[in-house]
């Protein structure tokens, strides 16, 4: 009976679309409600940030599927040196090559550290991953590209925290504890190679449309975020501080991280506020975002030990910052 | 929920967006979100929905099959997703429920003189977005700023100083680098229209080194800069707006006497006086959330009878103004005429980055 019921609401939601699809003109509901313009512009800021990253959301998806499908974890295993420190260089071009966004890395890691791989390598590629990939590359180009330093400085500071972070983790750390939590201990996983080709592709497809909607409910509550701080709040408010050294980049990087935006779209939401923050302070919302932000603590906290989770984020966040500063100062 | 339920919920999500997507292509207010220039991903976006909304259809069989059982080979953590309180699902799928209908029902709305209001006719601001490089250039001046206030009486000197050079060829397009650049403390404190010479030369030679040019308008337009600086009329057309607004007002003395001719809405700033406003179009490089205020202040008694909002053409004399510390381009209306609203309200960059970083 439940589940008739359940069925039946989600028949009628198809219905009420299809409906407003084709008779949308005729009901022409922003006519009849005297919906407030500015209502009005937070709805349009939403959905053009919305849709501008769904393209390079169904991307990263789709090439993050086909790794996780067709590449096992074993060869990557492979190509990380035994030496601590370096493995340090080849962890963060492994994280380079994967194109794979912050909620995927996770588990990804997880698994990466079970079968064995050394903690601190793995968070390098953890923090790399996100920002150091072709995808998010070329979504930061369309968004900046008139400022190819903002480009560059995300590509080339993701690559050095990246290390620092690693190197801290095992001074931290060596290779003493292990992070994860106990219920994840003894799993092996499985892998998809022995399964045939047609249950891969389908596989990639199934994986490709719930990494949409796993990273799609941030994306929206990102995107609504940041259209309602564009059409609410005077700009003028925000010049003051955005464009201070010091608070700037610490605002944004708290911004980044509430924001818990995928980092294939990120750079929109940054392009929008290009005009109120240094690029700086933009440079610490799309460096220090991908690497640490509320849904990835979440991922996180689902597989590895809280005090873990927290020392990391705090790591992360005293070299994001510092290295930011440091940036801003020999730059400008 | 099961996750067959799930599975359908989201099957028919996916092609709501498909829907979505379909009919803004077909509406043509795809346009009102994105640029051109992002169409061949926007095309993808739409194909790859479709697929995947397809797709998930026939997954339903499969799941429905195999409920309860932990039949994905590749445990990659999706599967905690189908796991949680109904309140929880309620609102994760709430939130992908409302851009379809939205989208659906509000696609029409363009940004208007509320929007504007809120961006605020500023011109640092304005050129700040409008090319990122400018605001590089910004953040000198905070730090000069905390190092010292000693400096804004120097600035002072050098403000006057800027005033004079003007007329100077030489200077030209020096100062106008620094109106870009200096802005953010300008517009409102009154104070140090260009303070830092010496930054600014370190920000040359940083682009030097590295390369990199500065995109001032009359380097992203250089033809278009030539026509107009020989041109008796300027017609601001759909297709050279942001490069034409550009161009005057980077050096608005250079086309001053010279007439003009262009299609904007009317909005009035906080402190403009009864008879003026600025009547301009938004300008979209990327998506509606980079918009920025692309027009020219103009003075006339007419327009005390027109709203915000409504659409004008204008024909008129190019001159200049001081505005919160800016010299700016402005245009003394000979005729004002109220025009419809364009089909596309918007006008988009058409200046080529990629081929110029090549």
């Amino acid at each position: 009976m439940k589940r008739f019921f359940r069925e039946g609401a989600i028949y009628a939601l198809l219905f009420l679309i299809v409906f407003v699809f084709l008779f949308a003109e005729f009901i022409n509901l922003d006519e009849r409600l005297t919906i407030s313009s500015r209502v009005l512009d937070f709805n349009t800021i939403f959905l053009s940030i919305f849709l501008e990253a769904i393209p390079f959301v169904l991307l990263g998806v789709f090439v993050s599927s086909i790794i996780q499908v067709f590449v096992s974890d074993e060869t990557i295993k492979k190509y990380i040196p035994k030496n601590p420190i370096g493995a340090l260089l080849p962890a963060v071009i492994a994280g380079a090559i994967f194109p794979i966004c912050e909620c995927a890395i996770v588990p990804i890691v997880r698994r990466l550290i079970q079968k064995g791989m050394k903690l601190h390598v793995a968070m390098v590629i953890l923090v790399s991953a996100p920002i150091l990939n072709p995808i998010v590359f070329l979504s930061t180009f369309y968004a900046f590209q008139t400022n190819m330093v903002i480009v560059w400085g995300r590509m080339g500071l993701a690559f050095l925290i990246a290390m620092l972070v690693g190197l801290v983790i095992y001074m931290l750390f060596r290779n003493r504890l292990n992070p994860l939590r106990s219920e994840f201990g003894a799993i092996t996983s499985e892998s998809s190679k022995d399964l045939p080709m047609k249950q891969k592709i389908k596989d990639i497809f199934y994986h490709a449309s719930d990494e949409f909607f796993t990273m799609g409910k941030f994306l929206l509550i990102g995107a609504m975020f940041a259209s309602f701080i564009q059409t609410f709040l005077p700009r003028e408010l925000l010049v003051g501080f955005g464009m201070d050294p010091i608070l700037g980049p610490a605002v944004m990087m708290v911004l980044a991280y509430f924001l818990s935006l995928c980092s294939e779209a990120d750079a929109f939401v940054a392009a929008s506020l290009n005009q109120i923050f240094s690029p700086s302070a933009i440079l610490a919302f799309l460096v220090y975002g991908p690497m640490m932000d509320l849904k990835n603590t979440l991922l996180m906290l689902a597989y590895f030990k809280t005090k873990f989770v927290l020392t990391l984020i705090a790591v992360v966040t005293a070299i994001v910052f510092p290295t930011i500063l440091l940036f801003q100062a020999f730059w400008y | 929920m099961s996750k067959s339920a799930h599975i359908f919920l989201r099957a028919v999500i996916l092609l709501g967006f498909t829907l979505l997507l379909f009919k803004l292509i077909v509406t043509g207010d795809i346009s009102r979100f994105i640029a051109p220039r992002m169409m061949p991903y926007f095309y993808f976006a739409l194909v790859v929905m479709a697929v995947l909304g397809t797709i998930q259809l026939f997954r339903i069989d499969n799941e429905k099959a195999h409920d309860h059982d932990h039949h994905e080979a590749c445990n990659c953590a999706h599967d905690h997703d189908f796991k949680g309180s109904k309140k929880k699902f309620t609102f994760v799928y709430g939130l992908f429920v409302i851009p379809i209908f939205s989208g659906l029902l509000f696609s029409n709305h363009a940004l208007g003189s509320s929007q504007a209001e809120i961006m605020g006719f500023k011109h640092e601001l304005r050129q700040a977005s409008e090319s990122g490089i400018y605001a590089q250039e910004v953040v000198p001046e905070d730090e000069e700023e905390i190092e010292s206030d000693t400096k804004i009486s120097d600035s002072e000197i050098s403000d006057g100083d800027m005033v004079e050079a003007h007329s100077d060829d030489e200077f030209d397009e020096y100062q106008s680098e620094d109106v870009h650049g200096s802005g953010e403390e300008v517009g409102y404190e009154d104070a140090n229209l260009s303070t830092n010479q010496t930054n600014q030369e370190d920000q040359d030679d940083v682009y030097e080194e590295t390369g990199l040019q500065y995109l001032t308008p009359s380097v992203m337009y250089p033809e278009l800069d030539q026509r107009l600086r020989e041109a008796e009329h300027i017609e601001i057309t759909d297709e050279n707006y942001i490069g034409v607004i550009s161009l005057l007002e980077e050096d608005p003395s250079a086309f001053e006497g010279k007439t003009v001719s262009y299609i904007g809405f009317v909005f009035r700033e906080g402190d403009f006086k009864e008879n003026q406003v600025v009547a301009g179009r938004f300008g979209i490089t990327c998506c509606t959330a980079d918009a920025g205020i692309f027009g020219l202040i103009a003075t006339d008694e007419r327009f005390q009878d027109i709203t915000n909002d409504t659409w004008v053409r204008i024909t008129g004399t190019l001159g200049t103004e001081e505005y919160r510390g800016w010299q700016l381009t402005t245009v003394e209306p000979e005729s004002i005429d109220v025009v419809e609203e364009p089909d596309n309200p918007y006008v988009y960059e058409q200046f080529d980055y990629e081929e110029f970083f090549e």
